[in-house]
């Protein structure tokens, strides 16, 4: 049995506007466990993105409890660092070195100039961009920075990454490296994922476990087994694509779907 | 790469002094023509031959005047600039203040500072205390504009990081919001120092010397007075030169080092 990493109890978030209240979150449960990478997808404005805010720490959510190791989570902390889907979440008045030395100044008092540096050095290689120190953000492809951002999160040592469709706004090629890419550095550093996404391939590629997310309420929690790495060439990434496809539709048509779990079947696909 | 970059700037650089330095030897020939056509009374438009050797005669006074103005404005500007900086952080920290602020400056920014200066000669007497007020009050508005204006433009990724990494109220301000608010703050700066220049001169002009011997508006007055033209057209031209040093080696260098390096500003 693994470790809860993370637990999400009875979550409501709620936006107020002026003719009616959006529910953004409608009495979410979710246990991430230690080590896993899990995606969340969902349609746009289903809610999905405000999970990861709450659990960041940037939104206060109504209701419910969000703990990190058994211990409650209201405000931000590095220890839940995010990256997010633009190009304009680097520091632009820092090249990529100081991009990643200065949140640890920030956030790591104790480390020493040489830690920091040293940290740095190895994040930016672990991310394949061992050159790229001295460039500014200006400088630098989208992809780049994404890698940059990747890396200035990973090097805070977070217990869990909180990744908002971090490749949302990337061509579809670089998408597709920078997916082989997280998967990577994933196994390498065994850091707790939480992806969010609307791109079910993506999904698929990367989770262990997939959540199928609709207006504010989880509609079904796959289990993802298909062997790393992950290809299209394989038939079961094709049914658990259709199985995902099916259960998203549904979401997005009714209010009240059965939460799937259980049953397998012979490709190991678990639902 | 950067070093091409930094060259390449180099030369641009160069270019637009050069086209510069024409534009203003046109001018000044034209003016030294017109004054030796002989077609206006030299007391009126002196040739600038006789300008430049008045300059040269009353050197040390125009030393003495000029750094005595320099010296106001530095006290004026350099208050003015940490108040802005305070009350911008105070804005942003605490939102409710935000709409009083933002009321006060519709209010006072349209204000020219010089026409507080008889309500301050009143308050402060003749003397310096009533110029640098009003140098004080002609660059904090400007100022406060520009530097709320950055704080506020701040991309909301960037203050996100910020408050992820832990950060709030004044070290979020410190730490992400004005190093990233730096391209309007740079403004601010221009503004802020034309304002004080602008209101130093003009406080003497109508009121006199500023205290012990005066400043530079205090020459010009005195110039005008004893109808010494070239005198009044001297000062002008240590006022222009001192704009355009200030320009090119304070505000342009701190460009080159910080947004021109990082390109978050646009050309």
């Amino acid at each position: 049995m693994m470790q809860p990493k993370l637990e999400i109890k009875a979550v409501v978030k709620t936006f107020p506007r002026a003719e009616q209240a959006i529910i953004a979150l409608d009495d979410v449960n979710l246990t991430v466990n230690d080590k896993e990478f899990l995606t969340v997808i969902g349609p746009s404005g289903c809610g999905k993105s405000t999970l990861l805010r709450c659990i960041a720490g940037l939104e206060q959510s109504d209701t419910g409890l969000i703990t990190l190791n058994g211990r409650e989570v209201k405000r931000p902390g590095p220890e839940r660092m995010m990256v997010f889907q633009g190009f304009e979440q680097l520091f632009p008045w820092l090249n990529v070195l100081g991009n990643i030395t200065y949140p640890l100044r920030i956030a790591r008092r104790k480390m020493t100039a040489r830690e920091r540096l040293k940290t740095a050095e190895y994040y930016l290689n672990l991310v394949g961009l061992p050159d790229a120190a001295g460039l500014y953000p200006y400088q630098l492809s989208g992809g780049m920075k994404q890698r940059v951002a990747i890396a200035r999160a990973l090097s805070l040592n977070p217990e869990v990454l909180l990744m908002d469709e971090p490749f949302g706004s990337l061509d579809a090629i670089t998408r597709n490296a920078l997916q082989k890419e997280i998967a990577r550095i994933w196994q390498e550093t065994g850091v707790t994922i939480v992806f969010v996404t609307h791109n079910l391939e993506e999904a698929i590629a990367l989770a262990d476990r997939i959540v199928v997310f609709s207006q504010g309420k989880i509609r079904a929690i796959v289990s993802n087994h298909l062997p790393r790495p992950r290809s299209f060439d394989n038939p079961d990434f094709g049914l658990l694509w259709d199985r995902l496809h099916y259960l998203l539709d549904a979401g997005a048509g009714t209010k009240e779907i059965r939460i799937v779990t259980g049953g397998s079947t012979a490709a190991g696909l678990v639902f | 790469m950067a070093k091409q970059n930094r060259v390449s700037h180099l030369h641009q650089s160069t270019g637009k002094l050069l086209r510069q330095a024409m534009v203003l030897g046109a001018l000044l020939t034209a003016w030294q023509l017109t004054a030796s056509s002989g077609r206006f009374p030299e007391l009126l438009f002196p040739p600038l031959t006789k300008v430049f050797s008045f300059l040269l005669a009353e050197k040390a006074e125009i030393w003495q005047k000029t750094g005595f103005s320099l010296s106001l404005i530095g006290a004026g500007l350099s208050t003015a600039i940490i108040g802005a900086f305070i009350t911008a952080c105070l804005v942003m920290i605490f939102p409710p203040l935000h709409e009083t602020v933002m009321l006060l400056m519709a209010v006072m920014h349209p204000l020219p500072g010089i026409a507080l200066l008889p309500i301050f000669l009143l308050w402060f007497g003749i003397g310096e205390k009533s110029i640098v007020a009003t140098i004080i009050f002609s660059a904090f508005w400007p100022l406060l504009a520009n530097i709320v204006t950055g704080f506020k433009t701040v991309p909301a990724a960037q203050l996100e990081v910020g408050r992820n990494l832990g950060l709030r109220g004044g070290a979020l301000v410190c730490l992400v919001m004005l190093p990233s608010a730096t391209p309007h703050i740079l403004t601010g700066l221009r503004v802020g120092w034309a304002r004080a220049w602008q209101s130093s001169v003009a406080a003497e002009l109508m009121y006199g010397a500023a205290g012990g011997l005066g400043g530079l508006g205090w020459y010009l007055y005195k110039k005008r007075y004893m109808m010494e033209t070239a005198g009044v057209l001297a000062a002008m031209l240590v006022i222009i030169a001192i704009g355009i040093l200030m320009e090119q080696l304070v505000f342009n260098l701190i460009e080159l080092r910080t947004i021109r390096k990082w390109r978050t500003a646009s050309d």
